[in-house]
């Protein structure tokens, strides 16, 4: 089909919701397109669920309208109740239906015809679980279970699958091995899915791309590449992965602060020289070091196998962490040398004034 | 068995009918009989198992299908007022005159016949000709010989210092509130309530039912009781004599305590099969009908010449307290009064 | 729209008491309601209320987790065995003690037989709910440092706490409308005196303003019940369905144990079915045929069948609108059916006469008019024991039904009502028993010729003929106790935790 890969597959506009006087949802913008895979990383109880249950159908917003395949769903004309939406929903908990089999959970949005069984086995095998078909849910494991309703999700076809918190319930072991199956069944079903998390490890190793919902907004939407690196807000630079948080002053297109001049990757957007608050990540900190150094005392340190963090303190009442390779980690104690690789982040510090 | 021979002369003269007097052989009550046909439905208060035998040797002989209804009789008089003219049923066949009086009052009934209501003296049956009594029962004492080998013969006895607490009555049951009915015609609205008061003040036992009274006076439960003469009777018949303790003490001549009830019967107006409905309440006034009850359930029957049961005095020679039975409706004021004395809730 | 059906037919009943409440003048209302002895007899009512509940609600806790969670042996059999009481009529039960004792008759005897006989109301839906309860929430508990008796309370009892409101609720009506304990017992309760006011004194006014008061007593006591039930969330959250639990150890604990269950089951069961044969032996019943007692049980079945059949079509909306879309109307239209169950049965009788006569006059006296009486009567039964069960399924199931493709109607045959299922066949049994051994309204609207099991039974007591009444309450309780045994297996036995 020609410009499928164009039009989205969900697209939200304006999206409010409030339950009381509490503003859950307060004008969501966001777009996915077809065949990719988007996160929406926030905080617990920042209204992911409610944005992904509006997309369901199962809430109606206040405000606001819903495309799905370019066809509105959710506007305040009109709201397209759940089982015509062909929207795919994997819960949190799985939620199979405990007194059907898994067969009959996978069968469960199927018509009932020729092709059903072959469709049911193909999503199985899609899941990596062939052979559970007569089984019981409560004879599954966690991991399974999971899969087995995404499986149940994926069977008609949907346009776009929503999965709540797909991996929050499972241990850490085996978190990554069914986000990877996952993963794998999306792809191969080449469908559109859009991943409720809270855990932004997950969101930026997931997804094509990352809309991070603050206070009822989305406060970026971007690829995970860029929102790590170029993080819109100083909030979101803390939000998403470790960032240590500096002092600084402006000076045209660098950056002065306990860690020495730094580059900026955008000067736009800031004033000529002012302070700011200077973002710096961990692992761009480098002991030792050629170039421009900054001393420091080593406060303590973390031993991760391939790498460790080290907590230093510079001398000026900053305190910075860096990610430093195995067997380069300094003693507690020690005075290393330190220098920053590559370019820097700087917001407008909110606090001063 | 024995072919019973029915007389239905007044049946001939009520309706016309050509009836010949049925012979004493086998057949002839089915060959001579008049044909009358159709179906009624009767609401009975009286247990089917009791009148089921007498209903069939009617339908047997007039061809009339009957339908049966049992219930207790307040009961089914409750759902006869609700139901008025809409009624399914036809004959109202009733273990009280207080129940009937209810529903005569609430205009529900046909007038009888003056060739039925002659069979039946004027005293048990309806001023308004409206209901007949089918037979006679007794208010008595039942008492414990052991427990009151001397027990009263009087209402006023029963007030004494003796039988604080040893007196067992149904305050719910209606032949207990037509005795205090009557007790409200004789002595008056306030003589009634200073009787009530002051056996109130005896601290009675309530018992559901009669038949529950007089077993608990049997048992010794309690020494006296106030019920029906029948129920002693029906005790000794299902038990033998030698296993019944409880004993009647018929009340002294013209006592309120000895009044004499009547089960009877009446015609529904919105009947839709009179002519049958009729033919039943002849057949219940029978000489037939008239000795099964005095036989079967140890009533008195109403019919002149009609013996009593064995073992019972005349109705005669009771000499109950006279009253007129039509004045037995008033249940609900005797309620009202029971109520204020405390005696029917407490 | 069925709900609402549910809701006009069991508010049928206070049409009628309105009208006649009303018909003779509100003074009379207001006399009727000052006086005294109304205050006395709510007190007396609400006494006897109190103690049943309270009794039941340990008993019939107790029996649950016994043999729903604890090691007992025999207790597969012994599920069943409690839930027999149902079979059990309370007029036949308390005639049973105080025919046996009369001394027994008051106030302790009224508790005594309708505790034994009420308690499976309790007792059924606490087993069902215990069956669905998470043993990992449990065994946190445990792991957090809480002995065994401290979780049972803190958590097991208090996640069981709606079914056992809901079964307290209907115990409390069934004693606030119960005649025959209390009629047997001598125990003068509101019941009592409406009876006296319809079948004594002709007053249906009085009647009806009397049961209008009961009607308030019910509404209090249900309003509260939602109170105590709260919005407690109960469906489990979590990856899966549940496990099984593995059973408690009684261990030293057994015979006391056992010693409760025969102690219960002998006195709600035992002793009442001895007292029939006693009465069947000792009276030489020979008087009764055959025929005579399979044609009752014959239409006894039918009719409970009918009536079965009909009220879970009624509840099974109501309970679902309960749970599901909670608001007023909901709410409302789920109270309403359970305040005509406070209704003493011949009030409802005599209610339905009143509109059978008026608006249904080609169906009076015939099986629809009695079956809507048996409706009005149960619908609370199946109604609690429907919302009992749609507490624990999870909205979210449902959910993933409605993006599956399912309509909302689609989502309650698909899924809700298989998973509440359990509990729809919970309420068909009480329906079916309750409807089974009724007996004022059976007595006023069965259709004439018809004679049940209840009404023969009814007949031959009525004339203090235990001889003919043996058979017939045999019958009743034999016949009542294999639906029951039946329905409680598959409700409350499940597969045993796979190890």
């Amino acid at each position: 089909m020609a410009g499928e890969r164009v039009k989205p597959a969900l697209e939200v506009c304006g999206l409010t919701k409030s339950f009381g006087t509490h503003w859950v949802l307060d004008g969501i913008d966001l777009v996915v397109l077809r065949g990719s895979v988007t996160a929406i990383l926030g905080p617990s109880g920042g209204g992911k669920t409610t944005l992904l249950r509006i997309i369901a159908g199962f809430e109606v917003p206040d405000a606001g309208t819903v495309m799905i395949d370019g066809s509105t769903v959710a506007s305040p004309s009109e709201n397209v109740p759940p089982e015509r939406r062909r929207v795919g929903v994997v819960p949190q908990e799985g939620a199979l239906f405990p007194h059907l089999d898994v067969a009959g959970n996978v069968g469960f949005g199927l018509p009932r015809n020729s092709e059903r069984n072959d469709r049911i086995d193909h999503v199985l095998d899609l899941v990596g679980l062939p052979g559970v078909r007569r089984m019981r849910p409560h004879q599954l494991s966690g991991g399974q279970q999971h899969r087995v309703a995404l499986a149940r999700a994926l069977a008609p076809r949907p346009s776009i699958v929503v999965l709540d918190e797909p991996f929050a319930s499972l241990d850490a072991g085996l978190r990554a091995q069914v986000r990877d199956e996952v993963l794998a069944a999306l792809e191969g079903a080449n469908t559109t899915a859009l991943i409720v998390t809270h855990d932004q490890q997950e969101a930026l190793s997931v997804a094509d791309q990352v809309a991070v919902l603050l206070d009822g907004r989305i406060a970026q939407c971007a690829d995970p590449v860029t929102l790590y690196e170029a993080p819109a807000s100083l909030d979101l630079a803390t939000f998403v992965g470790e960032a240590i948080v500096l002092d600084g002053e402006v000076e045209g297109e660098t950056v002065r602060c306990g860690l020495g001049i730094l580059d900026l990757r955008d000067s736009s957007g800031l004033p000529g020289a002012g302070r700011v608050r200077v973002v710096v990540r961990p692992e761009q900190i480098e002991i030792p070091s050629a170039g421009r150094a900054v001393a420091g005392t080593v406060l303590s340190r973390v031993f991760y196998g391939h790498d460790g963090l080290v907590r230093i303190d510079l001398g000026d009442g900053s305190i910075v962490t860096a990610r430093v390779q195995a067997g380069r980690l300094p003693e507690p104690g020690a005075t290393v040398a330190l220098c920053v690789r590559g370019p820097v982040s700087a917001f407008v510090d909110s606090r001063s004034s | 068995m024995r072919r019973a021979t029915v007389r239905f002369g007044l049946f001939a003269a009520a309706f016309g009918v050509f009836a010949a007097s049925c012979g004493s052989d086998d057949n002839s009550s089915s060959s001579d009989a008049p044909a009358v046909g159709g179906t009624i439905t009767v609401y009975s208060g009286r247990s089917e198992d009791l009148v089921k035998p007498l209903l069939d040797q009617f339908s047997e002989s007039t061809g009339v299908t009957v339908e049966f209804r049992g219930g207790d009789s307040g009961e089914l008089a409750a759902q006869l007022l609700t139901e008025g003219d809409a009624s399914p049923a036809d004959v109202f066949f009733s273990q009280d005159a207080g129940a009937l009086g209810a529903v005569d009052n609430e205009g529900l009934f046909a007038t009888l016949v003056d060739d039925v209501l002659a069979v039946v003296p004027a005293e048990y049956r309806a001023t308004s000709g409206n209901w007949i009594g089918t037979s006679g029962r007794a208010r008595v004492f039942v008492y414990n010989p052991e427990l009151a080998p001397e027990p009263p013969t009087t209402i006023d006895e029963l007030l004494e210092p003796q039988w604080k607490g040893k007196i067992g009555f149904a305050p719910t049951n209606a032949s207990w509130q037509s005795f205090v009915t009557g007790l409200r015609v004789l002595r008056g609205e306030d003589g009634a309530r200073a009787w009530l008061e002051a056996f109130a003040a005896q601290d009675p036992v309530p018992f559901e039912k009669n038949s529950a009274v007089r077993d608990a006076v049997n048992i010794g439960e309690v020494a006296l009781g106030l019920v029906n003469h029948y129920y002693v009777y029906e005790k000794i018949a299902a038990e033998g004599a030698d296993a019944v303790v409880v004993k009647n003490q018929f009340v002294a001549p013209g006592d309120p305590g000895g009044l004499v009830n009547v089960a009877g019967v009446g015609i529904l107006k919105s009947s839709d099969n009179p002519v049958a409905s009729a033919a039943l309440v002849e057949f219940l006034l029978s000489e037939i009908g008239q000795k099964f009850f005095a036989e079967t359930t140890y009533e008195y029957p109403l019919r002149a010449g009609v013996p009593t049961a064995d073992g019972l005095p005349s109705l005669d020679s009771l000499d109950p307290p006279s009253i007129d039975l039509g004045d037995l409706d008033t249940i609900a004021a005797t309620q009202e009064l029971l109520s204020d004395v405390g005696l029917l809730t407490r | 729209m069925p709900a609402v059906l549910a809701a006009v037919i069991a508010l049928a009943p206070i049409w009628y008491l309105i009208d006649r409440a009303v018909s003779r003048g509100l003074i009379e209302v207001v006399d009727e309601l000052w006086r005294r002895r109304t205050l006395d007899l709510v007190l007396r009512s609400l006494a006897l209320c109190a103690a049943v509940t309270a009794i039941t609600a340990v008993i019939g806790v107790t029996a649950a987790w016994l043999v729903v969670r604890s090691d007992l042996p025999g207790r597969a059999a012994l599920r069943i065995l409690l839930a027999l009481p149902l079979a059990i009529p309370s007029y036949l039960a308390a005639f049973a003690w105080v025919s046996w004792r009369p001394q027994l008759a008051g106030f302790g005897g009224a508790v005594l037989v309708l505790s034994l006989v009420s308690y499976p109301f309790v007792y059924l839906p606490a087993a069902a709910a215990l069956r669905h309860i998470d043993p990992a929430q449990e065994e946190v508990a445990r792991s957090l440092g809480r002995g065994r008796i401290h979780t049972a309370v803190g958590l097991t009892f208090r996640q069981i706490k709606p079914a056992v409101t809901a079964g307290s609720l209907l115990v409390a009506l069934y004693v606030l409308s119960d005649f025959g304990a209390v009629a047997a017992m001598r125990y003068e309760s509101f019941t009592w005196v409406i009876y006296g006011a319809y079948r004594a004194g002709f007053n249906p006014s009085r009647a009806a303003i009397l049961a209008l008061t009961l009607v308030l007593i019910a509404l209090v006591l249900v309003v509260a019940e939602g109170r105590v039930r709260g919005r407690a969330d109960t469906a489990r959250v979590g990856s899966g369905t549940a496990r099984a639990a593995t059973p408690v150890r009684l261990g030293r604990a057994t015979p006391v144990a056992y010693l409760f269950v025969a102690v219960v089951l002998g006195a709600g069961v035992g002793f009442p079915i001895y007292r029939v044969v006693h009465w069947v032996t000792a009276y030489q019943s020979t008087s009764v045929g055959l025929d005579s007692v399979a044609a009752a049980l014959f239409e006894t079945l039918r009719l409970s069948i009918l009536a079965s059949v009909a009220v879970v079509l009624l509840a099974v909306p109501v309970g679902v609108l309960a749970v599901r879309y909670r608001g007023r109307t909901s709410a409302a239209i789920e109270r309403s059916t359970f305040v005509a169950h406070a209704l003493p049965g011949i009030v409802v009788a005599i209610a339905l006469v009143f509109v059978g006569v008026r608006i249904l006059r080609p169906f009076y006296l015939e099986t629809p008019l009695l079956v809507l009486g048996y409706v009005v009567l149960c619908l609370p039964l199946a109604v609690a024991a429907v919302r009992t069960s749609v507490e624990l399924s999870s909205v979210r199931v449902e959910e993933v039904a409605r993006s599956l493709g399912c309509t909302p109607r689609a989502v309650a045959w698909r899924v809700t009502t298989p998973l509440a299922l359990p509990g729809i066949a919970v309420g068909a049994a009480l329906v079916f028993l309750t409807t089974m051994k009724e007996l004022p309204i059976t007595l006023v609207l069965h259709p004439t010729g018809v004679e049940t099991l209840a009404t023969r039974l009814w007949a031959a007591t009525s004339v203090s003929d235990y001889a003919a009444a043996g058979p017939y309450a045999l019958a009743l309780v034999i016949f009542g106790a294999i639906p029951t045994a039946l329905l409680t297996g598959a409700v409350t036995s499940r597969s045993e935790p796979a190890r």
